[in-house]
């Protein structure tokens, strides 16, 4: 995974982010099926992982996510760079258990005020949260990839989730796009007048950086200004609600959800 | 004379850091007209058409629509029969999908489901944009945004039609075809306003021409009388369109006697002139 080292590699990496939208417009298998069997299969397979204590079973599950991913014909690097960073910090949650759980020990170091000695229970605790926690993310990635982010609220506002927190979520969708605009406009405007991107962080780079995020922050909020009477213009009131139709389920919709949920209440229940 | 549906009267307005963008301007406008409200950056259109549309309020003043205070809390009826294009597209359009874009006006409106797909497939059809309707607003070209969000006034089949800046950063086939839809929905009879300062789209858009300098009215009249008056457009930060300050020096040579506004106007009189010039013997 490519790390960034400057603001305008965040900003591109942010937006090729959301770009992978397009995505859900590929012929894959979790594309032609219906976004609530979908969602149905993804809850089943994430709660019925939290019953899940053999690392072995663990491991096997996730195998399903990439095998979706295969199949919806998702870029596999893609996948797995979006589904690797969340995990990296549930690593550094885990490494207390490793070292701190009682049991029978398989390796110690000596660091010199103390030993660190992890046991084989430890290592079981650490490999079966770290390892659930990438199968979860790995699973919401298919399914948010495979969808869309237009549906995942069509679906959520069909599902009678509060219209504020859909309006909430549909906003910031936008706002994240106008804030890349914003902030892609301003570098390049720094970048027109021989601004160069350093790769070292000295005082010159900090106080370019605060004056280009005042900049961005002074902007989105005229421009989410201006998006608001736009919004007003067209009748919006915050009390306003908009229903969307429940999407129709098929017979492949119906027979995806159930065999992932047998498949997953199986292990579960192992 | 019928009474007009905008009535601007004596209106001053301050944005919140002090800034005084409007110091006492009075307009009508009447059922079917085509008014441009033109003037350099800074003069204060923008701001009018914002108080027109009921979005901003008057500091003081008055404005009614319809028949209607702005400041009534009733205005917000009005919705329907108000549509407003921003200049830019970006402010306008922020849904996820073309389509929910459009359905967005007609859903708060609380209009019958069959209603808004039937107006919403009318007006995608319309622009010409049938083939974007699922695609995500921030992925298209400053074109086709533009003409996303026309549909999403359109869709709501309003009355008033008010354009920020329509023909600005469009190439010319786009600028073309958006001129001939305006012009389509006033012949249709929708009141259309526009706000420019784009001289030379003006004669094709507007019958009337409110200039707007520093805030403050400096002259309306017809298209043709305003865009002939050089020394008032220069004084207020414009320039009359190349036509008219083509045919403007011809006239002024005593070779024309009507100075033509339009490009077609334009070619007629030329071909004439140069028949008259050859006819004539030397």
């Amino acid at each position: 995974m490519k790390v960034p080292q400057s603001l305008k590699d965040l900003m591109e990496g942010a937006e090729s982010l959301v770009y992978l939208e397009d995505l859900s417009t590929k012929k894959g298998v979790l594309q032609a099926i219906n976004p609530l069997a979908k969602l149905v299969a993804i809850t089943a397979m994430i709660v019925a992982s939290l019953f899940i204590f053999n690392v072995t079973y663990l491991l096997l599950i996730c195998c399903v996510p990439i095998f979706l991913a295969v199949t919806s014909r998702l870029p596999l690097r893609q996948f797995f760079s979006r589904t690797a960073l969340i995990p990296l910090f549930s690593v550094i949650i885990a490494l207390p258990p490793l070292f701190l759980t009682a049991g029978n020990p398989i390796a110690s170091a000596n660091i010199g005020i103390t030993t660190l000695t992890i046991t084989s229970e430890g290592l079981n605790q650490f490999l079966i949260f770290t390892v659930r926690v990438w199968f979860c993310v790995a699973s919401l990635v298919v399914f948010v990839l495979s969808t869309g982010f237009e549906k995942v609220l069509r679906l959520f506002s069909s599902l009678r989730v509060p219209h504020l927190i859909i309006q909430l979520f549909s906003l910031t969708y936008r706002y994240f796009f106008v804030s890349i605009h914003e902030a892609q406009s301003v570098l390049l405007a720094k970048e027109a007048r021989t601004y160069i991107h350093k790769r070292t962080i000295n005082r010159q780079a900090l106080k370019d950086l605060g004056a280009i995020i005042a900049t961005l922050f002074i902007r989105t909020y005229e421009r989410s200004e201006r998006v608001y009477l736009a919004m007003k213009a067209r009748g919006f009131e915050i009390s306003n609600e908009t229903k969307q139709s429940t999407p129709k389920l098929h017979l492949m919709d119906v027979a995806f959800a159930s065999s992932i949920i047998v498949a997953f209440a199986y292990l579960a229940l192992l | 004379m019928a009474e007009p549906i905008v009535s601007v009267k004596d209106v001053k307005f301050s944005y919140p850091a002090g800034v005084s963008a409007l110091k006492g301007v009075s307009v009508d406008i009447h059922q079917g007209e085509r008014v441009a409200l033109l003037g350099p950056n800074g003069s204060g259109k923008s701001t009018l058409i914002l108080l027109i549309a009921g979005l901003l309020l008057p500091s003081k003043g008055e404005i009614t629509v319809f028949g209607e205070k702005t400041t009534s809390k009733d205005f917000q009826k009005l919705r329907s029969r108000i549509g407003i294009v921003f200049q830019d597209p970006d402010d306008q359009l922020f849904t996820p999908s073309v389509i929910e874009d459009v359905e967005y006006g007609p859903k708060n409106l609380k209009l019958p489901e069959e209603d808004i797909k039937a107006r919403s497939a009318h007006v995608l059809e319309k622009m010409g944009i049938t083939h974007l309707r699922n695609r995500p607003p921030h992925r298209l070209s400053f074109g086709e945004k533009k003409k996303v969000s026309l549909a999403t006034a359109l869709v709501l089949k309003p009355e008033l039609l008010i354009l920020d800046e329509p023909t600005a950063n469009l190439d010319l086939v786009s600028r073309r075809g958006l001129i001939e839809t305006i012009n389509e929905l006033s012949k249709a009879g929708t009141t259309i306003i526009v706000s420019t300062h784009d001289a030379e789209a003006i004669p094709e858009l507007a019958d009337r021409i409110v200039v707007i300098s520093h805030g403050e009215k400096l002259c309306e009249g017809k298209t043709s009388e305003v865009l002939e008056d050089k020394a008032m457009l220069e004084a207020s930060g414009l320039e009359p369109p190349t036509i008219v300050d083509l045919f403007g020096e011809l006239k002024t040579q005593g070779l024309i006697n009507d100075v033509p506004i339009t490009l077609s106007d334009g070619k007629e009189a030329l071909i004439k002139l140069l028949k008259t010039q050859k006819n004539t013997p030397t």
